[in-house]
């Protein structure tokens, strides 16, 4: 059997959000149309079930990421259920951690006392100051998510438990913004960990805030706000550069798109469908099933997929083919980058990132300064 | 055909001292990670994603 890292489980399959860039809703993936909107009981028992069967043969823990679109869209009540049947066949939550992400739009305390129940982390997705996040955070009529987002950021921090339940922010990155002001607004809302992404593209569909291949919008960006943290005093960690930095030193990274190793991560859609990284829906559409389209309500579907070849070839897709990656003296640091920017409808996934100038830009960056300290 | 990967420099008797919180505290990390685990444990992957 391969090594399952992360179950990620799209509990329901709209957002009450309407993010430019999301990859779910405004990228080539349409498949969401045809999902139930919410998971239903039947499909959690079968889940909870699936997931004792491979706990029984992993030695390994995994962590669960309940996702969506809008994971609390799924209500109280539901979501109580499920985390109830979670916690029934896996008690142990260091060895099973089960994190929310949300665009805390949706939190109240009510919500964060279940949450804290079950040992449930929340990370909140928001890009920073009110200008860098209404670039690209929307309702459904086009108006500003900001201030309900930041009153449930609040909410969240100011909670009793906040130290267990508030595992951070995810931020996507706006070239445009000043990484700094966003970077300390974070960090003066209380965020643990202060996370970011780059936008999704790739060679055919180019990301937001970036002219072509050869530009370096983000990598100036990542720059900027790297030359702050590190010097920063009192830094809140930013795991984008945590991971360049745990690799240079020698370590591994902990998320995918980085480094030199794959990573095992099976998505379950509302309707129990088992697929592949859902990332890769910024390609096209198709790209994250599995042969024969399993489904989590047969019993040992998820051990079987877990045990197909098709599963370490997903897992292992993090491995860079393009002879480009294969000769750069940075190519184990950066990995290639996340596998969907690498794609283009002429060679598939058999190309450098389109990130590849900004990866070498701000990792060029990071190695000066690690070597400055003779690390 | 052999890849040379780039790697940071060796300490020197000249190089400055390290006063990075950031880099302190990262360097911490690997080095428990490689005393008492061996390998780095990825149950904690993809919190915030």
């Amino acid at each position: 059997m391969n090594k399952l890292d992360t179950i990620l489980i799209k509990v329901a399959s709209r957002c009450n959000l309407d993010c430019s860039y999301c990859y779910v809703y405004n990228g080539q993936d349409t498949s969401w149309i045809n999902q139930p909107k919410r998971i239903s009981t039947e499909i959690v028992n079968n889940l909870c079930r699936e997931l004792s069967i491979v706990s029984n043969r992993q030695p390994e823990g995994f962590a669960i990421v309940l996702h969506g679109g809008e994971p609390f869209l799924l209500g109280e009540v539901k979501i109580s259920n499920l985390l109830a049947c979670l916690r029934n066949v896996l008690p142990d939550h260091e060895k099973y951690p089960i994190a929310i992400q949300t665009n805390a739009t949706l939190l109240n305390n009510k919500i964060l006392d279940i949450c804290y129940k079950y040992r449930v982390s929340v990370s909140a997705s928001v890009d920073g100051i009110r200008k860098a996040n209404d670039i690209g955070r929307f309702t459904h009529d086009g108006k500003s998510s900001f201030d309900k987002t930041v009153d449930g950021i609040k909410l969240l921090a100011s909670h009793d438990q906040s130290d267990f339940l508030f595992s951070g922010t995810l931020s996507v990155i706006q070239p445009t913004t000043n990484p700094i002001d966003n970077y300390n607004y974070l960090k003066s809302l209380g965020s643990k960990s202060i996370d970011i992404l780059l936008q999704d593209g790739n060679h055919t569909y180019l990301p937001a805030g970036k002219a072509s291949f050869n530009s370096t919008e983000y990598g100036a960006w990542l720059v900027e706000l790297f030359q702050y943290y590190v010097n920063d005093p009192n830094p809140v960690p930013i795991r984008f550069f945590d991971d360049i930095i745990k690799i240079a030193l020698g370590d591994h990274p902990e998320k995918e798109g980085k480094g030199e190793q794959g990573f095992g991560i099976i998505v379950i859609e509302t309707d129990g469908e088992i697929r592949k990284n859902d990332t890769l829906r910024a390609t096209f559409e198709g790209v994250d099933y599995f042969e024969g389209r399993p489904n989590i309500k047969s019993e040992y579907s998820l051990l079987n997929v877990l045990k197909s070849k098709e599963f370490a070839a997903a897992s292992n897709v993090q491995y860079p083919t393009s002879k480009e990656c294969q000769t750069c003296e940075i190519g184990h640091i950066c990995g290639g980058g996340m596998p969907l920017s690498r794609w283009s409808q002429e060679k598939g996934f058999d190309n450098p990132s389109i990130y590849c100038k900004d990866h070498k830009l701000y990792i060029g960056k990071i190695l000066d300064i690690l070597g400055r300290y003779a690390l | 055909m052999q890849v040379v990967k780039k790697q940071v420099s060796m300490k020197t008797p000249n190089s400055p001292v390290l006063n990075s919180a950031v880099l302190e505290r990262l360097i911490k990390e690997v080095k428990q990670v490689n005393s008492v685990h061996g390998s780095y444990d990825r149950v904690h992957n993809r919190h915030n994603r």
